[in-house]
């Protein structure tokens, strides 16, 4: 299956970062994580490198992983990379002190399996910084995650859905921001440049977040 | 002629600027709610002004609009 952000001008429209609000968001992502120094910090689906970049240039021992060989491509040139899967990550438990995922939860039909991957990789405290297409409403839609339109929205779920979630896998969401903005003007872009439909009249809106979760310290797993 | 356009004012229209100018493409850029939009549209080497079609108007740049608004 192709994903939308493998269309050849995808990269070209909306830049290297591949997500709403590009490189910028991406700083800010990081600057609100507030890594320590020296931090090992994990990119889950790292893309062509972005914020990869971003990371080893702040001096973070970071690695990135994506599933897309031709991503992987061009994110060997930013930092050390590993192709892989967010299902079934290949680092032991414990091995990041943070990690970054931008746009890929709505990817991922199993989300629940990648965050327990994601909770095994951190150390407890370690912090998780998450920015992902959102539903502002919890109208059932009808979601597909087939992707049909060669669009990201349809695997959006609604922000309750995404901290519901966070905390079943043990993690506190200490803040969290929308940029519905940063998403209105991407998916313009798309689709004034014909990379993507105009996304169909939909029965919930959508936004785009900025989440970051933290590792319980405790031993204690909240409630699914 | 661009995609978007469908049109090519010189061999398909006698269209001409008000002001008498040949229109003639040119990169131009329309910008809304902060967003550059770039496309080659027909435009007056004169005066400056820019013809957008109407198929232009009622298709990409309306759908552009609905999604910037949130409509």
């Amino acid at each position: 299956m192709t994903l939308p952000y493998e269309h050849p001008r995808w990269r070209q429209v909306i830049g290297e970062a591949l997500h709403p609000g590009g490189e910028c968001l991406s700083r800010r992502l990081l600057s609100l994580c507030a890594f320590p120094p020296g931090s090992r910090v994990l990119d889950a689906g790292c893309g062509a490198g972005a914020t990869l970049g971003l990371l080893t240039e702040g001096g973070f021992d970071a690695v990135g992983l994506d599933r897309a060989d031709d991503l992987l491509l061009h994110a060997r040139y930013r930092g050390p990379v590993v192709k892989g899967d967010l299902r079934q990550l290949p680092f032991k438990d414990g091995s990041f002190d943070g990690a970054i995922c931008e746009c890929v939860l709505t990817q991922q039909e199993d989300l629940s399996q990648v965050l327990i991957e994601l909770a095994r990789v951190l150390k407890r405290g370690g912090v998780l910084g998450v920015t992902d297409i959102f539903a502002t409403n919890h109208i059932d839609c009808g979601r597909d995650f087939r992707v049909k339109d060669g669009s990201c929205i349809n695997g959006a779920r609604p922000a309750s859905e995404m901290d519901e979630a966070f905390k079943a896998h043990g993690f506190e969401i200490p803040f969290f921001e929308a940029h519905p903005k940063l998403l209105r003007d991407c998916t313009a872009q798309l689709v004034w440049a014909g990379v993507i439909e105009a996304p169909p009249k939909m029965c919930c809106s959508l936004s785009y977040g900025l989440w970051l979760c933290r590792k319980a310290s405790s031993q204690g797993m909240a409630e699914g | 002629m661009s995609k978007e356009t469908d049109i090519n004012f010189h061999e398909e229209t006698n269209w001409r600027c008000s002001c008498g100018g040949e229109l003639t493409l040119h990169k131009v850029a329309a910008h809304y709610l902060g967003n550059r939009f770039e496309i080659e549209l027909p435009a007056c080497s004169q005066c400056g002004f820019i013809l957008v079609p109407e198929s232009l108007a009622v298709g990409k740049m309306l759908e552009v609009e609905k999604i910037l608004e949130d409509k």
